[in-house]
């Protein structure tokens, strides 16, 4: 039985090799990636605390399932979050009402706006904060989780392509677009632009 | 959120899950690229069918036709088969896009890859004559196929527009007796203003093309008379059991013995 320490070590790719005949070990993966998965999917999903630990619940069984599907020439966090991705977006078909929980703590979508420098330079209104939230969570999904992955969880287009199965372009154009929509949105609440 | 990793495990553990074995992955893999591959393989069946009903027009005739080429062109473009062509590589595209790295890659570039593969797949299709198959078997065996994939003896039957063509019954000096394809007899008259074209002899038991004007109760004027070539049998007279069988075996009256009416590999339009 590997002790702490030793689990730390191993790589992810290891973790899964051992988490296949162990369950166990699939517990050290989890540990790994619950907080990121978390918060990823609460951003995406815009749900309650519970309801988010409910769907990671469903992830993380998904992925265990799923384990032999898991290839080294792919990144296990990318292969993690695109499991997270699909059962996010397969739970909006299901319940088809999505509940907005505005979470005035989590002020990470302002790295979406603080991205696009030209954006931030242009706004005046620094106190138009919560406007520019709600046009980022009005927006459609596909354009939100593509700005929440590359501004708030840093992934590189290579990675984004990878999670959502994406082309490139695709993932290129998705964000480029998702910027033009809160530019618009913002702009259409009479927020101010030097 | 401790808590929620020893939940999951006592659920992964209650439950008595196990990681699906790898062949299961494998096998959804090699399943699409299957459907992929079926998909390529019947577009080249379609395109190379409808490269052949279009070698199949007689396009030099149209003109002398109300409405000319481009008429005929609307009329016997083959567009069941460019629909079938469509349709397919619309789900080559879905299951390429479904396979491990389907994703990575653009839409134009698997268009273009897949269109590359079905052109040289289908100019070797069209060479080994399976479009000549594929729409023998589609006008034998498909209900209601003759009736959208309308072939050149569509255009031979419409003495009304000034198509006709047939068996020559009779010869006299300026008219010949012909029975069209619909077993219809007619007087074909011939001036010295009659264009002749093609390689035979005026004879009976030839066959022949006529474009020029109906004048009613079987008497028709002939413009031009072309003998020989287009393909004016298809499921007529002979028996159509494959590709070389069909043209073997077409030894309906009126046809030379070496069936030098049938364009197409294998027989000349001189």
């Amino acid at each position: 039985m590997l002790n702490l320490e030793e689990l730390e070590k191993k790589t992810d790719q290891e973790l899964v090799e051992l988490a296949k005949d162990d369950q166990e070990m699939f517990g050290a993966l989890m540990a790994r990636y619950q907080g990121p998965l978390f918060a990823y999917v609460k951003r995406i999903s815009q749900l309650g605390n519970e309801d988010v630990e409910d769907l990671l619940q469903d992830i993380f069984v998904k992925a265990y399932l799923n384990l032999n599907s898991y290839e080294s020439s792919l990144k296990f966090s990318s292969w993690i979050y695109r499991i997270s991705h699909n059962h996010v977006v397969d739970n909006f078909r299901r319940i088809s009402a999505r509940p907005r929980i505005l979470n005035t703590e989590d002020d990470s979508w302002m790295r979406i706006v603080r991205a696009d420098t030209d954006l931030e330079k242009e706004l005046a209104d620094k106190d138009c904060a919560g406007k520019i939230k709600e046009a980022i969570e009005r927006m459609p999904l596909k354009y939100r989780e593509a700005l929440v992955l590359r501004f708030v969880e840093d992934k590189e287009y290579e990675e984004i392509m990878d999670i959502l199965q994406k082309p490139k372009g695709t993932v290129a154009t998705l964000i480029a677009r998702g910027k033009k929509l809160i530019e618009k949105d913002i702009k259409k609440k009479g927020i101010r632009f030097f | 959120m401790k808590d929620l990793i020893q939940k999951t495990i006592a659920r992964l553990k209650m439950e008595k899950m196990k990681p699906l074995p790898k062949w299961r992955f494998v096998l959804t893999d090699v399943a699409y690229w299957s459907l992929v591959a079926l998909a390529v393989i019947f577009s080249a069946v379609a395109l190379s069918a409808g490269v052949y009903l279009l070698f199949q027009i007689d396009w030099d005739a149209p003109k002398y036709a109300p409405g000319g080429t481009l008429r005929t062109l609307f009329l016997y473009i083959p567009y069941v088969w460019l629909a079938i062509l469509a349709i397919l590589m619309g789900a080559a595209f879905f299951f390429i896009r479904k396979t491990k790295e389907g994703y990575r890659y653009r839409w134009a570039v698997i268009l273009l890859s897949s269109l590359s593969l079905v052109l040289a797949m289908g100019t070797a299709a069209h060479f080994a004559r399976i479009g000549m198959v594929a729409d023998d078997f589609a006008y034998r065996r498909v209900p209601l196929y003759r009736n959208v994939a309308p072939g050149m003896e569509h255009m031979w039957q419409r003495a009304e527009d000034g198509f006709l063509a047939g068996e020559i019954e009779s010869v006299g000096k300026d008219k010949i007796g012909i029975v069209d394809l619909e077993g219809k007899k007619w007087e074909v008259s011939i001036s010295e203003n009659t264009v002749r074209r093609g390689p035979f002899e005026i004879e009976e038991g030839g066959w022949v093309k006529v474009i020029g004007k109906s004048l009613g109760s079987g008497v028709f004027e002939a413009q031009v008379i072309m003998t020989g070539g287009g393909r004016m049998m298809r499921g007529l007279g002979g028996d159509i059991s494959g590709r070389g069988e069909f043209r073997r075996s077409f030894d309906g009256p009126g046809v030379r013995g070496d069936g030098r009416m049938m364009r197409g590999p294998g027989y000349r339009w001189e």
